[in-house]
């Protein structure tokens, strides 16, 4: 028996569904396919905003895997042997050593006429890095924005985040911008830079600006420039970016660099476990809200649904008497309408997938969103979208269900009369 | 058979209560083509809606066959009128949607025949009421005649104990009023027991016994030499 009512109520839903108006199929699975854009792609922005400054971050900054001083030293002890252990890790694709070092850098000390006047300086981090691996874990020459990007033999040159500087500042130009900048700096310029004990004066070869502000408030220079001047005697460096090779877990890298002993020198995390709490909770709240807004957008369409079939049942309250009277099942019958609204889900959905993941996702990959803070992109993970697809097609079977059941459940006599 | 005793059915409550049927006594012997006839207003729908359970009596019984139907709720109800009765409607009532012979095959899916068996037996009742030319035709494709000539053909399919039909010449001409009685005559002719609501004397006379309603009250029941069509 309730296989014949799954026959005959696939046969009268399929049936009404090719009898009824196009326009009006259409415009019904044109709503799901809202409603699924909807709930996938808000969420999915509010968090991408998020996601596409950690993306960044990683990208640009920490690489895959990120591996930092300790707390309390002044650098990553045996930098060369954890070195020579990288190499023998698997799923490495490549990595960048960085020396890093606090300093200051003042500007327009040749003009400064007044020993009293207050200096044009900033405090930042002096980097001292492999400017070819670099480029090829975070593409720093990508940021360049002003000049050139640094070369292995460039004695005597540095490159300056942009927010060092007053007229890429953030916050704005003048003296209300809130935290020190170096004025009028262009490529060409000088600047002195003291760490330590040591002053030293550099020519400004280019400028990068990128939104990772780490990057945007450091100076770059090579690593033998950065020996020379933070006096450093040893090979000990302060910062390793690994790059995973494509589709490797990083976190196997991760296992393996501790398993070879990097933890007691150095600290080891993949890129994300170094993101700020507020970050990872503001994903959350983000990915909340944006289920909220949604769950509007479903309420809308499912109630859109209830009254698309409660209309079509209403309509045809005769027809269901009838059948009704000749022996079909009330379970048939709401099937037919149950059949009904699923198709509207499911093809409004497949709609819905194709836009999201053969045009939204690369869409925002390729033309990321510019936000202030961060690239904003289109974050659809395939989990969190089955699970909305389902809540979308739970929703709908109920909104067609209900009203049919509504219907069904009447006078049998009373439907064919129509009274 | 049909054994209807005491039937009482009332509509509103209180002091606006109309009393439809008063306490109707009739059997009908299985292979019996009986008219029921009176003015309008005078019950003969309301009790063929009872004896057919497509509503249920405010009082009295209704066996069918020998099973009494007091105490079925609305699944048994559809049940029993899917195995054991054919029911002819007074505009067709067929679905819009639904081809000929998709019309006929409704009740046989219900009943469990696979695809190609409720197919074939709808197409044989369809071609033995004459239309197995318009199997594929939509309702809105087909006349009055032989739409009605379809819900004939459904009501049958299943071979049902009992067949009703609610003024199934009503809508139609003339020609094709004659065309519905002479498929129910041969239907009878092999055995079918035909209850047929008409105020139609002329279609009456095909039937072998009238009963007669008035003010939901027997006042006449009477055998009689069934009319032939030449």
């Amino acid at each position: 028996m309730f296989k014949d009512t799954l026959r005959v109520g696939f046969m009268l839903g399929w049936k009404q569904i090719r009898h009824a108006s196009k326009w009006t199929t259409g415009l019904i699975i044109f709503i799901m396919m809202l409603t699924f854009l909807n709930l996938v792609a808000v969420s999915g922005i509010l968090v991408g905003l998020i996601e596409g400054s950690v993306k960044t971050y990683e990208d640009q900054f920490t690489g895959n895997v990120f591996i930092t001083t300790p707390t309390g030293e002044k650098y990553i002890e045996q930098t060369p042997s954890l070195i020579s252990t990288l190499d023998t890790i698997p799923g490495v694709a490549s990595y960048t050593a960085r020396y890093t070092e606090g300093a200051t850098a003042e500007a327009n000390y040749r003009e400064r006429r007044d020993p009293k006047a207050l200096r044009d300086s900033v405090g930042a981090s002096i980097v001292g890095l492999d400017p070819q691996a670099e480029d090829v874990v975070t593409g720093l020459s990508g940021n360049l924005i002003e000049g050139d990007y640094l070369t292995e033999n460039d004695g005597g040159y540095v490159m300056l985040g942009a927010n060092l500087l007053e007229q890429y500042s953030p916050l704005g130009q003048g003296d209300d911008v809130g935290y020190p900048t170096l004025s009028n700096i262009t490529v060409g310029s000088r600047i002195r830079v003291t760490a330590g004990d040591a002053t030293k004066e550099y020519i400004v070869k280019g400028i990068l600006k990128t939104k990772v502000d780490e990057i945007s408030r450091r100076i770059f220079m090579t690593q033998g420039e950065f020996v020379r001047l933070a006096g450093r005697t040893n090979l000990n460096m302060n910062e390793i970016a690994i790059r995973a090779e494509e589709g490797y877990d990083p976190a196997l890298i991760k296992r393996d660099l501790i398993e070879s002993g990097a933890k007691k020198i150095a600290v080891v995390r993949l890129s994300r476990e170094g993101l700020p709490q507020f970050l990872l909770d503001m994903i959350d709240t983000f990915a909340m809200l944006g289920n909220g807004i949604s769950s509007v957008g479903l309420i809308v369409s499912s109630i859109t649904i209830f009254i698309v079939i409660f209309v079509n049942a209403i309509t045809r309250r005769k027809y269901i008497g009838i059948l009704k009277g000749i022996g079909v099942s009330a379970s048939a019958i709401e099937l037919s309408y149950v059949i009904q609204s699923l198709l509207y889900v499911a093809v409004g959905s497949a709609i819905a997938l194709f836009l999201i993941y053969g045009v939204m996702v690369p869409f925002f990959n390729a033309h990321p969103i510019n936000f202030p803070f961060s690239d904003g992109i289109l974050v659809a993970p395939l989990s969190g979208t089955i699970k909305k697809l389902v809540i979308l097609v739970i929703a709908t079977l109920l909104a067609g269900y209900i009203p049919a059941r509504m219907i069904v459940k009447r006078n049998t006599l009373d439907a064919i009369l129509g009274r | 058979m049909i054994e209807v005793k005491n039937l009482i059915k009332n509509y509103g409550e209180g002091d606006v209560v109309t009393r439809v049927l008063r306490g109707i006594d009739l059997t009908i012997p299985a292979g019996q083509f009986v008219a029921i006839m009176g003015k309008s207003g005078a019950g003969k729908s309301t009790l063929m809606y009872q004896m057919s359970l497509l509503d249920q009596p405010t009082s009295g019984s209704v066996i069918l066959d020998n099973v009494v139907t007091d105490g079925f709720d609305e699944k048994k109800r559809t049940t029993f009128r899917l195995k054991k009765l054919g029911y002819i409607f007074q505009d067709y009532a067929l679905l819009p949607e639904l081809n000929a012979v998709e019309n006929v095959e409704v009740p046989l899916l219900m009943l469990g025949l696979t695809n190609a068996e409720a197919r074939e037996k709808a197409s044989r009742g369809l071609e033995a009421v004459g239309l197995g030319h318009r199997l594929h035709n939509r309702p809105s494709q087909l006349s009055g005649g032989e739409q009605q000539r379809v819900s004939i053909a459904r009501a049958i399919a299943q071979k049902p104990d009992i067949l009703f039909a609610d003024e199934p010449t009503a809508s139609l001409d003339s020609v094709s009023s004659e065309d519905v009685i002479k498929v129910m005559r041969d239907l009878h002719a092999k055995g079918q027991t035909i209850v047929m609501v008409t105020h139609e004397p002329e279609y009456a006379a095909f039937a072998e016994r009238v009963i007669t309603l008035e003010d939901g009250q027997v006042v006449s029941d009477k055998l009689q030499t069934a009319r032939t069509i030449a």
